[in-house]
């Protein structure tokens, strides 16, 4: 059984891991509504490397490229630290 | 406009950095002989000579004479220094908030310091009304022998070269105008004069401007001085005087100053009354408190500066002041007169010790801007008062360049100068004080000081308030804290920067409410942190500028396509007083005119700021960009004038890894290549698209991010090569000039070269070779540039800040797709600042720019209509260059070498022949020359000379209802281009508009590349094109027109670049330039093609024809098989070609029948060329030319019906080319010789030119099992497609195709044909034959689609099923929907 909040707790632990001090700087409280490169001022080649470390962490099932290719460019834009978190959980579901 | 410096802010720039303007005389300027190299030039020198070659010198500038109201041709017969004062004066009340805000035009003056010297017109009008006739009396001295005829051709070549008498221009001399016009075209009714007091000119216009203003008679005064023309004589002058440097170096207030040297330029400034600029809201750079004038008297002589003179102005203007010079905190600053003469320097220095004192504990700074302009004489004074008022008003004290070691007597003053800006500190307002003196004992002296009692700014009604910036800078990030703390609610948008402006840790922030301020504050608590920097959310933070390094270097960077492309521009149009620019990204061609125009609309924003670029960089064809921003190009095009040209059908797969992972994961996909190395965590790939979409499948299924763009071009992958020449056709037609920065190329991570050739090649490997972005930036990095100013609002400057890293750099978007223009100038602006850069916040201030708009570039009034015409002008287009170089004499090939046998010894007479027998010989013997030279000789003559200008003997073009008129007997005018209006540019450029269309021409119905049903209503179904050849016919009429008397003779380096369609109807604008004077004609055809037509006389005598070809292989073709069979698309009025004949070693014959269209026989001579492409390759069959090396014409066209017969020399070099070098003969002599015709061969094989020949009789698509027709995309080209594209749709479905996007055209063209393949089986089954294609409409999407009949066609309900039948290919199956079967 996988427990989503843990999940989305260790999605946003990876995102502060890739913003570094930056947030707390902003001020800024990673939510689920918390937008890639709105809120965190990302840019979409970061997806990269956020890519790379999710696999590291979850495994290669959980593969953001692909998933990502569904989505419109705007879409990527504007992706939520929620939605990659509830993609996780749903590849580590399947997993299981 | 100084030297150096074609606006205010980049005078103000200048100043700052203290740019050194001085350069040699540019070479046009340049008589080699006036300044031949002196030996010595501390030796005195001929009075036509000068030791000095060095100065300040004015850019190239232009006007736009129509906004001036000056007849276009006559631009150049107006003093440039009219037409300098005219842009200065517009650019002035511009700055001032537009005409509104000088009030009553009534009450507004116009006084400019303007010197007597002579223009380099009023030197053209000497040579042509003095010189001329004085070189003839001596003429008749040195040879008295001449006769009054050959003085008279004389006379007449001389005169000639002057260009043509325009005589109602001769007002265009009158010195006053320099303010006259300024009044005039202004509108301004106050009084508008000159006044000339030498080099104190343009301070005594600023005390008269004073008294005006005093006196209440004016409201508003425009004053200022202007010294432009570097004319010789001038020079002349001061190297008698010995007053021109003869080290070429100015210098200045410096104990080794030896002389001056001569700048040019011009300076306005608009002055009010304090209080009406305060109850006005006005911005005031600076208070004029008291102006001093007064003249030596009687001193020893009239050219030595008196001391007396100087320091009786200077106590006046204190006196007016009401101020005591001799206090410690009198002066910050003083902008000496000082011309770099040690007599001057000491007679200025004495004064100023005496007026101003040294007393303990002041010091003050002096300067002189003569060390970076040179001495701009009648101008000079405006230009230190511009100068010290901007220093007064930015706070800013300034540097003078050569002045390390001052003259000794500065020791007695208080004054010292700096060799770097700094920060202007103290307590009172900051006071100036500016000197000029004049030749004869002229002296002026103005006091300005700060406006403290700066009240707000005049309120906006519209425009809301904009965010406001706070800018603050320490040496100690503590203080930083405590400035935040003291100003947290100060600032506006345009709030000079706070604390010490020179200090080290820097603070800005954008809109500083509560919550920046926190970031702010945190930000501040790391200062300590080592390389600790900020720059986010609105904050920028910095303990080391980064252009405060030595040799740190901005960059300007520009984007290519991007998948998003949504910039906010309509603000920064509107700060430009443009209209907002509307961005289509409909098609890859309106993509990249859209990405480019946003581009340089951005750079001039950012110039608009004062920040200038170190170099210019682009992301793919944002290097077209980066390139017309640098200046590269002699005009600016949207997308360098390359939109709409063809493009590869190739995919581009954007990867999220770097080059290797990429290159690896490639290997086995031979057709995919690498076209962009963006930055180590992104790569493009490119590639077929079925490839593509597999490759995009692997990468993500190994974790690596892959998405396909949404465009399709093929550039910088080798798929471009088939389309190369059009591309570099376009780019030899645009004209490259050297630019002053640099611009860097990814293609070889290095600077473009020089070399013109090189960099040619380079526009070349940029389409064909990957795109290497990543090495770009880290090469420029490893150059010093720190700081990317990104051109765009995308993604480019996520690659700049992956490939850096961490090592210390900037990067900044001018624009974004989140907020408002200006918005986000402002933030770059901010964060330029805090990097250490200066940018003029006020450029964004609304109420500024809204003056702007008022007054454009040319100083005319905007009103409602007018207001498009400034898009046009904010981009420098439409301007004439005004000529500033002097006329000199010089006689055509017509004179040439006349009299050189009398310069000689004369062994053909005989010692002893009597004087009167010596003279008749002589006349005989110049008779004899004449007659030879008449013949050899090209002459430049206006007046035409019909009886030696050979015509068309016989003329005959179909009228518009399609017959034809011949006229046997006598020659007549070539016909004129239907509806012709004719606009004449000025001396060297004509333009003529052609009206295209099948009504008009109505030959162009034989020139149809379709066919339809015989019926059909549609023109546009049968496309018709103007033929290749016919433009080049046109092209050579237009030239004998615009230059009567003339024949063309030779067109060569022809480039055919675009289809000129003829329906719908279009205009072709044809402008022909001919630069040189008896030169050749450059011709622009629209887009279609260009060309260069030499004129001359009479036709080159024919050649020899070129060998008899050998025996004939195989058949000959006949008209039959030719024009019925369709080898040839070409209706009757274009078929001339009676019989084609192929022989050994590549020779082809031909004889063609001549008929009236134009163009025609060299038309023919390219279908004969098709044909033996027919008879020698079964593929590729279509061929069409792109260019041709060049055509000789050795007579007039052939009369009509004649029979002519031509032999070329074919080659095949590849498959995709074809050549030929050719003769044409009429009569047997040589007509034309045709050297290098290139074809482009499409791919189009038998049974496609079956299909293309007689689509009505052909299918696409094969029959399958069960009713379905396939059809395969065969094509690898757009072009090779888009033939079938024209036979098979109509225009309603041609329509509909323009929205398909590029990812599902292939799939919907296929379907389209393959349903009209099945519909028209499924009729033939049912007895209704031979349908075209067009005939049927097919509509609908999806694997269902319906179809009915097209003009006329009835076509009962069906309905079409489609299926893939293969990666690239499609199935169709008509199916009964309703009704009986």
């Amino acid at each position: 059984m996988i427990d989503t909040s843990t999940v989305f707790d260790d999605v946003v632990e990876l995102i502060c891991g890739l913003v570094g001090d930056d947030l707390d700087i902003l001020g800024v409280e990673v939510r689920r509504d918390t937008a890639f490169h709105e809120d965190l001022g990302l840019e979409s080649i970061d997806l990269v490397t956020l890519g790379g470390l999710l696999a590291e962490r979850f495994g290669p099932r959980v593969n953001l490229a692909a998933h990502l290719a569904e989505y419109d460019l705007d879409d990527v834009i504007g992706l939520t630290v929620g939605e990659i978190a509830e993609y996780v959980a749903d590849r580590l579901r399947e997993e299981d | 406009m100084l030297p150096g410096a074609p606006d205010l802010d980049t005078y103000w720039h200048n100043l700052r950095t203290g740019f050194d303007a001085i350069t040699p005389i540019p070479e046009e300027r340049r008589d080699p002989l006036f300044h031949a190299e002196t030996a010595d030039p501390m030796a005195p020198v001929p009075a036509d000579r000068t030791y000095c070659h060095r100065g300040g010198f004015l850019a190239p500038f232009g006007v736009d004479a129509v906004a001036l109201g000056i007849m276009p041709n006559s631009v150049n017969t107006v003093e440039p220094d009219q037409l300098l004062t005219l842009r200065v004066a517009a650019a002035a009340v511009a700055d001032a908030g537009g005409l509104s805000a000088l009030g009553d035009s009534d009450r507004v003056g116009v006084i400019l310091g303007r010197g007597g010297y002579v223009g380099p017109r009023m030197v053209g009008l000497d040579l042509r009304v003095r010189a001329i006739r004085m070189f003839l009396r001596m003429q008749r001295e040195l040879s008295p022998g001449i006769t009054d005829a050959e003085l008279d051709r004389l006379r007449d070549a001389l005169q000639e070269s002057l260009g043509p008498m325009q005589p109602e221009s001769t007002i265009n001399l009158v010195p006053n105008l320099a303010a006259s016009r300024v009044a005039n075209r202004l509108d301004l009714r106050g009084p508008a004069y000159t006044v000339d007091a030498a080099c104190a000119s343009s301070l005594l216009a600023v005390d008269q401007a004073v008294n005006e203003l005093m006196s209440g008679r004016c409201d508003a005064v425009l004053a200022g001085g202007v010294y432009h023309g570097h004319d010789d004589s001038f020079w002349a002058v001061f190297s008698q005087l010995r007053a021109l440097s003869p080290t070429e170096c100015i210098r200045p207030l410096s104990a080794d100053a030896d002389g001056l040297l001569i700048g040019e330029g011009a300076g306005m400034v608009v002055l009010r009354r304090l209080a009406d600029a305060h109850r006005d809201g006005d911005r005031v750079y600076a208070v004029i408190r008291g102006v001093g004038s007064a003249s030596d008297g009687r001193t020893q002589s009239l050219f030595n500066p008196d001391a007396d003179g100087q320091r009786k102005a200077l106590r006046m203007a204190w006196a007016a002041a009401g101020l005591d010079p001799a206090a410690p905190d009198s002066v910050g600053m003083v902008e000496a007169h000082s011309t770099g003469t040690p007599v001057g320097d000491a007679a200025e220095l004495t004064a100023l010790a005496d007026v101003f004192g040294a007393p303990a504990g002041a010091s003050a700074v002096i300067g002189s801007v003569k060390s970076m302009i040179g001495h701009t004489m009648p101008a000079a004074g405006i230009a230190g008062l511009i100068k010290s008022s901007l220093a007064v008003y930015h706070g800013v004290l300034l540097p003078t360049l050569h002045c390390s070691e001052p003259n000794p007597l500065m020791a007695k003053t208080r004054f010292h100068p700096l060799d770097a800006a700094k920060p202007w500190d103290g307590v009172g307002p900051r006071r100036a004080a500016v000197n000029a003196f004049g030749f004869g004992g002229i002296n002026a002296h103005v006091v300005i000081e700060q406006d403290v009692s700066r009240p707000a700014r005049r309120a906006s009604t519209t425009i809301a308030e904009p965010e406001r910036v706070l800018r603050l800078a320490a040496d100690d990030p503590g203080e930083l804290d405590e400035l935040l703390d003291r100003h947290a609610g100060d600032g506006s948008a345009t709030a000079e920067p706070l604390g010490d402006p020179a200090g080290r840790y820097r603070l800005g922030i954008v809109g500083p409410d509560e919550k920046r301020r926190s970031v702010a504050r945190r930000v501040l608590a790391r200062a300590g942190q080592p390389g600790w920097t900020w720059s986010s959310g609105d904050v920028w933070f910095t303990g080391a500028p980064l252009l405060r390094e030595p040799g740190a270097k901005t960059a300007f960077v520009f984007p290519g396509l991007e998948a998003d492309f949504a910039p906010r521009m309509d603000e920064v149009a509107a700060l430009l007083g443009i209209e907002p620019p509307t961005f289509e990204t409909d098609s890859v061609g309106a993509h990249v005119a859209a990405v480019s125009v946003a581009g340089v609309l951005l750079h001039h924003a950012v110039l608009r700021l004062g920040v200038h670029a170190d170099g210019f960089a682009g992301h793919s064809i944002g290097e077209w960009s980066a390139s017309m921003a640098a200046g590269m190009y002699q005009d600016e095009r949207p997308g360098a004038g390359l939109v709409g040209l063809p493009m590869a059908e190739v995919d581009y797969l954007a990867l999220g890894c770097s080059v290797d992972e990429a290159m690896a994961g490639i290997a086995d996909e031979p057709d995919v290549v690498l076209s962009h190395d963006n930055a180590p965590r992104q790569t493009v790939v490119c590639g077929p698209g079925e490839a593509i979409e597999r490759l995009a499948a692997r990468f993500r299924e190994a974790g690596v991010f892959a998405r396909p763009l949404p465009f399709r071009t093929g550039f910088h992958t080798p798929m471009m090569a088939p389309y190369l020449d059009l591309y570099l056709a376009a780019f030899a037609e645009i004209g490259v000039r050297p630019t002053t920065a640099p611009i860097w190329s990814a293609t070889i991570a290095d600077r473009y070269p020089e070399d013109p050739l090189e960099l040619y090649r380079l526009s070349a490997d940029h389409l064909l070779k990957p795109v290497r972005f990543r090495e770009l930036v880290d090469r420029m990095y490893a150059e010093g540039y720190r700081v990317f100013v990104h051109m765009g609002a995308g993604q480019l400057g996520s690659f700049v800040a992956d490939t850096l890293a961490d090592r210390p750099h900037l990067v900044v978007p001018a624009a974004s797709s989140a907020r408002p223009g200006v918005a986000q100038l402002r933030r770059l602006a901010t964060a330029l600042w805090v990097e250490g850069a200066d940018p003029d916040l006020s450029a964004l201030d609304p109420v500024r720019s809204t003056g702007q708009s008022a007054v454009d570039s040319s100083g005319r009034r905007v009103r409602g209509r007018d207001k498009k015409d400034t898009g046009r002008k904010a981009s420098a287009m439409g301007e004439i260059e005004v000529r500033v170089t002097t006329s000199s004499l010089s006689v055509g090939e017509s004179v040439r070498g006349m009299l050189d046998r009398r310069s000689g010894p004369r062994p053909s007479l005989p010692a002893g022949i009597p004087g009167d027998i010596a003279a008749e010989l002589s006349a005989l013997i110049t008779e004899t020359d004449d007659a030879v030279r008449t013949v050899v000789a090209a002459v430049a003559q206006a007046r035409p000379r019909p009886e030696r200008a050979p015509r068309r003997a016989l003329a005959a073009r179909p009228t518009a209802a399609g017959q034809t008129q011949v006229s046997q007997d006598k020659p007549v005018e070539p016909a004129p281009p239907a509806r012709t209006v004719s606009v004449e540019e000025g001396g060297t450029v004509r333009t003529t508009r052609l009206r295209i269309s099948v009504d008009a021409m109505p030959y162009l119905r034989s020139h149809r590349f379709f066919r339809q049903r015989a019926d059909w209503p549609d023109e546009s179904d049968y496309r018709p094109v103007v033929p290749a050849t016919t433009l080049v016919e046109w092209a050579q009429r237009a030239a004998e027109q615009a230059w009567p008397g003339q024949v063309a003779v030779t067109v060569r380096d022809i480039r055919f670049t675009r289809w000129t369609l003829a329906e719908p109807a279009q205009d072709l604008e044809i402008r022909l330039e001919r630069p040189v004077l008896d030169g050749p004609v450059t011709v622009h055809m629209g887009e279609s093609a260009s060309m260069t037509v030499d004129l001359a006389d009479s036709y080159p005598p024919a050649p020899e024809p070129r060998r008899h070809p050998g025996p004939q292989v195989g058949p000959a073709l006949t008209p039959t098989e030719i024009y019925d069979e369709r080898q040839m698309f070409h209706g009757p009025q274009y078929q001339g070609l009676t019989e084609v004949t192929s022989h050994a070693e590549d020779k082809v014959c031909g004889r063609i029948e001549v008929l009236p269209a134009p163009g025609f026989v060299l038309d023919n001579v390219g279908q004969m060329l098709a044909c033996w492409l027919h008879v020698r390759s079964d593929e590729r069959r279509l061929a069409f030319p792109v260019r041709v090396d060049s055509i000789t014409f050795h007579g007039p066209p052939p009369p009509l019906g004649a029979a002519v017969d031509c032999v070329a020399d074919a080659r095949i070099p590849d498959e995709r080319a074809l050549e030929m070098d050719a003769d044409v003969l009429s009569g047997g002599r040589v007509w034309a010789r045709v050297t290098g015709w290139h074809d482009l061969r499409l791919d189009c094989d038998r049974a496609d030119h079956a299909v293309y020949a007689f689509p009505q009789d052909h299918k696409l698509s094969r029959p399958q099992a069960d009713g379905w027709w396939r059809v395969e995309d065969r094509w690898p080209t757009v072009a090779a497609r888009d033939l079938f594209v024209g036979v098979y749709l109509s225009e309603p479905e041609r329509a509909e195709l323009a929205a398909v996007p590029p990812r599902d055209l292939r799939a919907w063209l296929l379907g389209r044909f393959a349903a009209k393949d099945a519909v028209r089986a499924w009729l033939a089954a049912h007895g209704v034959e031979r349908v075209f294609p067009a005939e049927i409409l097919v509509t609908g999407d999806g694997d269902r689609l319906r179809v009915s009949g097209h003009h006329g066609l009835e076509v009962p309900a069906l309905r079409v099923a489609l299926a893939p039948a293969g990666p690239n290919a499609v199935s169709a199956r008509v199916e009964r929907t309703t009704g009986d079967d």
